[in-house]
């Protein structure tokens, strides 16, 4: 009668909530914590924390942690291209004179047009 | 089970012409929704892209934006999105045991917690943006010395207004299916046999909440 699907006990969602909730005072007190030389580091403490706090919607929540393999694979794909998506946009902003002839470190200023 | 377990919804699964198994056919719905979800993740991917990049320019201006917005209430609506993860959760939880009554009740809470994350947007913070001229496009004009730049300033608005109706706006279509689950679930249609439409409802509403888990700290935490 039963589908087969995985049945959680209701503590197992009710203490992923919990976690959630901790992780979010983390998230506030985090930007409110005193970083000192190492300001830099805010933006990647912030998306660590926030990538966390969806792992856990998304394996929990979501079931995808007690889900077939294909859909672990599918779940992780969309997030994956996201990946890609920011990675090159960026590279492009970070790195944007790369390999072209207006990069001439020898001899700066110069221009590559005749 | 249980003499007193009343089986709600369809006595047993109901397997579709073209599945051999009930499993193969949930294996093929849950492919289809994350199908789904994976276009939601590019349609939400392309605006955080753009955020990215504007972020990168012009990072002044986006702290400065970001002291705009009101941190209490970014974080009183993430504790009711995330609140209203977990009374989805239960209602899914309810619905797998065929239990009508908690299940009608959960998603019932889980729909007013969206209302009320739509009342917080819509009555206190986005209001506050018209007040201090804030809002590109309708409403642009900031009092001197609030921004470096105004026009690399409004940018960070352009991307808030628009980022944040985009989810205000999946929040709503979710209400409105979440109605009509919540019929069906009050004409006793879904329980153990049949909860896959709560499950994918589910799905839905964990996504709008993983969006909304990062425009809290890219928008009010810079």
């Amino acid at each position: 009668m039963s589908t087969g699907h995985q049945l959680l006990p209701a503590r197992v969602y009710v203490i992923n909530a919990l976690v959630l909730g901790g992780l979010m005072l983390l998230t506030v007190g985090a930007y409110y914590a005193p970083l000192g030389r190492f300001e830099f580091l805010a933006l990647p403490i912030a998306m660590v924390i926030a990538i966390l706090k969806a792992t856990f919607i998304i394996l929990i929540f979501m079931n995808v942690k007690y889900s077939s393999s294909l859909t672990k694979l599918f779940a992780a794909s969309g997030f994956f291209w996201f990946l890609i998506l920011i990675a090159f946009t960026m590279a492009d902003f970070l790195l944007p004179e790369l390999g072209s002839p207006y990069l001439d470190l020898a001899s700066p200023g110069k221009s590559p047009l005749p | 089970m249980s003499d007193t377990h009343q089986v709600v919804g369809p006595e047993e699964p109901i397997v579709w012409e073209q599945y051999e198994t009930i499993e193969q056919q949930e294996e093929a719905n849950t492919f289809g929704i994350w199908l789904f979800l994976a276009q939601e993740i590019m349609f939400f991917g392309g605006l955080f892209g753009a955020y990215a990049v504007y972020r990168f320019k012009f990072p002044a201006e986006f702290h400065e934006g970001s002291l705009q917005l009101s941190i209490p209430w970014g974080a009183v609506n993430t504790s009711v999105l995330l609140l209203s993860s977990l009374t989805m959760a239960m209602c899914v939880y309810h619905t797998q045991r065929s239990n009508v009554k908690k299940q009608i009740n959960y998603l019932g809470a889980t729909l007013l917690l969206g209302c009320l994350f739509l009342f917080i947007k819509w009555y206190f913070e986005w209001p506050d943006k018209f007040a201090h001229h804030l809002v590109p496009v309708l409403d642009w004009n900031p009092a001197p010395g609030t921004f470096t730049d105004n026009a690399h300033a409004q940018m960070f608005f352009v991307l808030y207004f628009i980022m944040t109706s985009m989810h205000a706006l999946h929040m709503v279509i979710g209400v409105g299916i979440g109605i009509w689950l919540l019929w069906m679930s009050k004409t006793k249609q879904l329980g153990e046999n049949r909860y896959l439409p709560i499950e994918f409802f589910g799905f839905y509403w964990h996504f709008v909440d993983v969006v909304w888990v990062f425009l809290f700290p890219l928008f009010y935490l810079v």
